[in-house]
């Protein structure tokens, strides 16, 4: 089915992403809480985007508005796009003035000035999208999810305590897209989210390298490091 | 039509140029360590050059949950750095070791033969490593090549 952005016409599947479909096609959208290995959940309204079906416009999460409709119009830069960007990532700014990915979505596409509003207690880097939660649910281990409301509301484990159900595996550190959650690793010790896993030592070589809990995810798994893995085939070729 | 790449560890000299020509092509940098290809150098002048055998059942990619990896119709094990959640799943599953993570790049370092011209093809010169048609022989050269492995790993298993 055809769709037109920004009077260009595209050429999509039908249900893909608007989003998606803009990206593939080269038009620049920005985007922080879209994932594509993730279920989309369009918290972070970066980029949004407006759209025209038979004469009705509003403004849509282009992440996850599939495209359904013969010759939707979609606009990423009215005005009104432009202002509700802009107040998005102001408030972005207003929550994280440190985090160097919002200030770079900031430089890049302009923030609104919220001075007037007032300041935020207790700043950190984390600006609620979520990525970290889906990230560990599609991971299989739910180890970590929001609680509590409005201000109050953050990430974290059961009662905040460390969890038995993590492995270590970082999944939410890597895709956090402000770096707010981090983790500590020296001395075949990981530590993340309050817990501090001894890491596996290879039965080949004695580096750390895993968790055990990642390890006992992998049927017949050995303690040998991929590195060791490796050189074990290496050496069975030259045998062989 | 589809190609496979072809290792006969007897004409390896471990010059290394396969894993720069790599590396290189990958990121910029003469990198042995972020190369896709790594050559084993063993006593006696022995050398094996490896890289990704893009299993038909691939361990990897049955253990990526947000389907990152996967056995795609060219015939390679392909990855998509967007779905990519970096829980490493790929690496602990990959039963010889032929996977990593480049926790800096946040991506995947394994072989995706070069979108078809495979560098450390193109800078061995001892045609060690060749890009040949998936024609029967060189499949059976192939599957013999993987059985030794496999025996192999059984022994050191046993």
């Amino acid at each position: 089915m055809k769709i037109w952005v920004d009077g260009r016409e595209l050429d999509v599947e039908r249900d893909v992403l608007l989003y998606d479909a803009m990206v593939s096609a080269g038009v620049e959208v920005p985007a922080l809480c879209r994932h594509g290995g993730l279920p989309h959940e369009g918290t972070c309204r970066v980029c949004m985007v407006e759209v025209d079906i038979r004469g009705k416009r509003r403004l849509v999460a282009s992440c996850m508005y599939p495209a359904r409709d013969q010759g939707l119009k979609v606009y990423t830069s009215t005005r009104r796009v432009e202002v509700a960007r802009r107040f998005v990532i102001g408030l972005l700014l207003r929550r994280n003035p440190a985090s160097p990915a919002i200030r770079a979505l900031a430089d890049r596409w302009g923030a609104m000035d919220t001075s007037r509003l007032s300041p935020v207690e207790g700043k950190d880097l984390c600006i609620r999208c979520g990525r970290c939660v889906r990230a560990c649910a599609t991971f299989g281990a739910r180890a970590i999810s929001f609680a509590n409301r409005g201000w109050d509301r953050e990430v974290c484990t059961p009662l905040k305590e460390p969890t038995l159900i993590c492995v270590g595996c970082l999944s939410c550190a890597e895709v956090c897209p402000t770096g707010h959650i981090t983790y500590r690793e020296s001395q075949g010790e990981r530590q993340i989210w309050g817990r501090t896993f001894h890491l596996v030592r290879c039965s080949r070589c004695g580096d750390p390298f895993a968790t055990r809990e990642q390890l006992e995810l992998v049927r017949d798994r050995g303690d040998v490091c991929p590195r060791c893995l490796r050189e074990e085939e290496g050496l069975a070729l030259r045998d062989g | 039509m589809e190609k496979v790449l072809l290792v006969t560890p007897e004409r390896c000299i471990g010059c290394g140029s396969c894993e720069l020509a790599c590396s290189f092509n990958k990121s910029g940098q003469f990198k042995p360590s972020i190369s896709r290809v790594g050559v084993h150098r063993f006593e006696k002048g022995q050398n094996v050059p490896m890289m990704c055998f893009q299993c038909d059942e691939a361990p990897c990619a049955k253990a990526c949950k947000p389907q990152a990896l996967h056995k795609g119709t060219s015939g390679l094990v392909e990855f998509d750095k967007d779905k990519c959640i970096g829980c490493r799943m790929c690496v602990m599953a990959c039963p010889f070791g032929n996977v990593s993570y480049d926790r800096y790049a946040k991506e995947l370092v394994k072989c995706d033969q070069c979108g078809g011209d495979p560098q450390c093809v193109q800078f061995c010169p001892t045609k060690a490593i060749e890009y040949l048609p998936a024609e029967s022989a060189v499949l059976n050269k192939k599957r013999r090549f993987a059985k030794r492995i496999s025996d192999a790993l059984e022994e050191v298993k046993d």
